[in-house]
């Protein structure tokens, strides 16, 4: 019972978070698909503009497999950037949730009560899961919404499922990392700033693999954290 | 005898502030390092003297290209080019950091419950005030210098140092926006009732004005929005390419800077502190 009522407590402290970033990435979700129609029907062809460069060069830009034109193309390409930030989001979530305790003083009152740590711990994870996997579908059905009303017919829902449900593994990868941070360092404030620089170096070490090793390098896509090489076009 | 221990005292308050951020100070310094220098290696060992890239740049629309991070029309084959788009993401950085900071600062006594503790002590809360914001700037701009020094560490010399002026450049600008979300981030937290969402609330500001500023990009359209959205007053290309800075941003940086510390100066000090 108490356990409940400890999840209880721990949801209503990431109500902030859960509210605020659903609504950042429907929002990002909607603007981005809003402005699909544009590039649908803009006269240049990306890919043809693309073909004309060398390997090496398509490589660099890195959207050697992209047709903007297409929903396929364009929407993994988007889901990048709401990628970054529900990372951020990710990390900051699990990091706070353990860290929370520590640094509002509330130690002994929590820990003074008749429950295990490891079960604290788990009930911590457990909300923190819940709160990801809301933030995550909240996007996934704004993103499918603000899909059918601006390119109505143009996707099949189960491909686009799992190309969002990126969304929602990525942040649970982050959430370890961030529980990690809040385990070991539960004094340290730069939490955010992990975030972002630990995205920034992923990031780059990505486009450097990407380029020593071509675009369509499976390994390179796998080993970091950073799926933006879904975008093949089906056709 | 009594005076120093006065002086002490103000020190102290200066001094622990510092202290209980250095750990975060230095997190963001190396987030702001290794961006740099990744870039930078980067451009080194693909992009310098790759004549195709600014060919593909060139045609790219618009829209698109401003999604990739590219609003002007630059040649990335080139130093100078590179820095004018490089120049963005540390800056975007070094205002989040200030956004949070000022929020926190003020607000993390409350949160933490040290606020008694700590207005309990003959000092009065306008000079805790000053003293917290003081530290906060002090560390915003070591943030700076670490940019501005890691620019100049690894791109100063290239063309016998043509880029200097514009890491400086870019040093001062940066200066100006951390100034206008420090206040920013310390309103929110001097105005917000309860102390948690202070930092939540500066974040959205930051957000916000962020997303404004690349919309009106995209749009290539400045119109009176633009007075709403800081981080497009300074963008690099006003003094890499164009005339040079609009008189306009000083003025308005200035003004949100001096118009934010006072309310927060006439607020914080009537403020019901929760405990």
């Amino acid at each position: 019972m108490i356990l409940m009522r400890l999840f209880r407590h721990e949801m209503k402290a990431l109500q902030g978070d859960i509210i605020v970033w659903s609504l950042v990435l429907a929002l990002l979700s909607v603007l981005f698909l809003s402005l699909f129609p544009i590039f649908q029907n803009h006269p240049m062809d990306i890919r043809e503009l693309l073909s004309r460069f060398p390997q090496t060069v398509r490589d660099l830009v890195g959207i050697s497999n992209f047709n903007l034109r297409d929903l396929t193309g364009y929407y993994p390409f988007f889901l990048k950037i709401c990628l970054e930030l529900a990372v951020i989001a990710a990390l900051v979530m699990g990091a706070e949730a353990v860290n929370r305790e520590t640094q509002k003083q509330t130690n002994d009152f929590l820990f003074s009560k008749p429950v295990n740590r490891t079960a604290v711990l788990r009930t911590k994870c457990l909300s923190v899961l819940t709160a990801t996997a809301i933030i995550g579908l909240v996007f996934i059905v704004a993103s499918w919404v603000s899909a059918q009303i601006f390119a109505p017919g143009r996707i099949v829902f189960a491909p686009f499922f799992a190309v969002s449900a990126v969304v929602i593994f990525l942040m649970l990868l982050y959430n370890t990392w961030g529980i990690f941070i809040g385990v070991f360092f539960p004094r340290f404030r730069g939490v955010i700033a992990v975030a972002i620089g630990s995205l920034f170096a992923f990031h780059s070490l990505y486009e450097l693999l990407q380029v020593a090793f071509g675009a369509d390098n499976l390994y390179t896509a796998g080993l970091f954290p950073c799926p933006i090489s879904t975008g093949k076009p089906s056709s | 005898m009594r005076l120093s221990v006065k002086g002490e005292g103000r020190m102290n308050i200066y001094l622990k502030e510092l202290k209980s951020n250095r750990k975060a100070l230095i997190a963001w310094a190396v987030c702001i390092v290794a961006l740099i220098a990744m870039s930078v290696m980067k451009y080194r060992s693909m992009y310098e003297g790759n004549a195709e890239i600014g060919q593909i740049m060139s045609e790219l629309p618009r829209i698109f290209a401003v999604l990739v991070g590219i609003s002007n029309n630059v040649d990335f084959s080139t130093a100078k080019g590179f820095i004018s788009l490089l120049f963005t993401y540390p800056a975007y950085i070094l205002i989040f950091h200030a956004g949070f900071l000022g929020a926190h600062i003020l607000s993390r006594e409350e949160e933490e419950k040290t606020a008694e503790f700590l207005y309990a002590k003959p000092v009065s809360r306008n000079r805790v005030l000053l003293l917290k914001l003081t530290a906060a700037f002090t560390m915003c701009i070591v943030l700076n210098m670490v940019t501005a020094g890691t620019f100049l560490l690894l791109l100063g010399a290239d063309n016998g140092g043509e880029l200097v002026p514009f890491i400086l450049a870019n040093s001062g600008t940066n200066l100006l926006s951390q100034l206008i979300y420090l206040s920013v981030g310390a309103l929110s937290a001097s105005l917000c009732k309860q102390p948690a969402r202070a930092g939540t609330i500066s974040g959205l500001v930051m957000f916000g004005t962020l997303l404004l500023a690349k919309g009106l990009a995209m749009a290539d359209n400045y119109n009176v929005l633009w007075m709403l959205a800081p981080p497009a007053y300074f963008e690099p290309r006003y003094y890499m390419f164009e005339k040079g800075i609009p008189t306009l941003a000083f003025v308005l940086s200035v003004a949100i800077i001096l118009a934010a510390g006072i309310l927060v100066f006439t607020c914080y000090r009537k403020r019901d502190l929760k405990t």
